[in-house]
C-alpha cells in the first residue's frame, strides 16, 4: 500500500510538473492528495490508531476540495482575462 | 487478493491521468481512481472515507468536466475528424459505464467481511460513532481550523472570481476597474 501511495504521489507531482493548463494542474493535486489519503490510511492501520488514520485521510480529502474550489476562482480569473488557462500566462494575474 | 487487484486498477488509472492527451479520459481515469482509492478504504475497514471518497470523486469529476466545457478544453483525441461512424462513437461512454459498474461490483464484493477479511485489527471503536466522539475529544483544534479554513475559501473564492468592469485606455488595451 505505501507503493501504491508513493506511485499515486509521483505521477502527481509528475502531472503538476508537465502540464500546461490548470485543468491538468488541478488533476495533478489531485492525484497527489489521494496518494497521501492512502498512505495515512494505511499508516493508521499499521501503526494501530486506526481511527486516527482514517481521520486524517478524512482531512487531507476535505483539505484537497477546498484546494480545488481556490484553483477555479484563479483559473476563472485568468480564463477572465486572457480567454486561455494557460499555466505559463499566470503573470496576467500581477496586473 | 483484492487489495491486490484494486491497488492494480488504481495504479493504471492514475498512469491514464496523468499521462492522456484527451481531457474527457483523464476525467474519467481520475474518477475511477477515486473510486477505487475508496474500494482500498473499504477492504481496509475505514467505511465512512469510502463513502466520503466515493461521494467526493464523484462530485470532484462533475466540476472538471463543467469547468472543461467552459474553458473550452473538453476534447477526446481528435474533434476535427470523426475516426469512427456514430454508433461506435459512444464506445468511450459504453466502456465508461462497464468499468463504473464492474468497479462498483468489485466494491460490493470486496466490502463483505464474510468474503475478505478486513486487513489489521483493531476494529474497535471504528464505527461512526466511535470516530465521531475521538473527533469531538482529541481533534477538535483541527475541525474548528478546518472550518476556519473553508470559510476563507467560501470568500476568498468570491473575491477572485467576481467581474470586474474593463475600461478601454486610449492605446486600446484594457484594464480593470474593481466593482465597488
Amino acid at each position: 500500500m505505501i507503493i501504491v501511495s508513493s506511485v499515486l504521489g509521483s505521477l502527481g507531482l509528475v502531472c503538476i510538473i508537465a502540464r500546461r493548463t490548470f485543468l491538468g494542474l488541478m488533476i495533478g493535486f489531485q492525484l497527489l492528495s489521494l496518494g497521501a489519503v492512502v498512505f495515512f490510511l494505511f499508516a493508521g492501520i499499521v501503526s494501530g490508531s486506526r481511527q486516527d488514520g482514517q481521520i486524517v485521510a478524512l482531512f487531507l480529502v476535505l483539505g484537497s476540495v477546498a484546494q480545488l474550489v481556490i484553483g477555479y476562482a484563479i483559473a476563472i480569473r485568468q480564463f477572465y482575462l486572457r480567454n486561455k488557462t494557460d499555466v505559463e500566462e499566470l503573470r496576467v494575474l500581477k496586473q | 487478493m483484492s487489495q491486490l487487484v484494486f491497488s492494480v486498477f488504481v495504479i493504471v488509472l492514475s498512469l491514464i491521468a496523468a499521462f492522456s492527451r484527451s481531457t474527457r479520459l483523464s476525467i474519467l481515469a481520475l474518477w475511477l481512481t477515486g473510486l477505487f482509492v475508496g474500494a482500498l478504504s473499504l477492504t481496509a475497514g475505514a467505511e465512512l472515507l469510502a463513502v466520503v471518497m466515493w461521494v467526493l470523486s464523484t462530485l470532484v469529476a462533475i466540476s472538471f468536466v463543467f469547468f472543461a466545457v467552459m474553458f473550452g478544453e473538453y476534447k477526446g483525441f481528435s474533434d476535427k475528424v470523426p475516426r469512427y461512424p456514430p454508433p461506435l462513437r459512444g464506445g468511450t461512454l459504453f466502456a465508461a459505464a462497464i468499468a463504473v459498474s464492474f468497479a462498483f461490483g468489485l466494491i460490493q464484493w470486496a466490502g463483505t467481511n464474510s468474503v475478505v477479511p478486513v486487513v489489521g485489527g483493531g476494529l474497535a471503536g471504528n464505527d461512526l460513532a466511535g470516530i465521531g466522539q475521538r473527533l469531538l475529544k482529541d481533534h477538535v483544534v483541527s475541525l474548528q481550523v478546518l472550518s476556519l479554513t473553508f470559510f476563507l475559501v467560501l470568500v476568498g473564492v468570491g473575491v477572485i472570481a467576481s467581474p470586474r468592469k474593463k475600461m478601454e485606455m486610449q492605446d486600446g488595451d484594457t484594464t480593470e476597474e474593481s466593482a465597488p
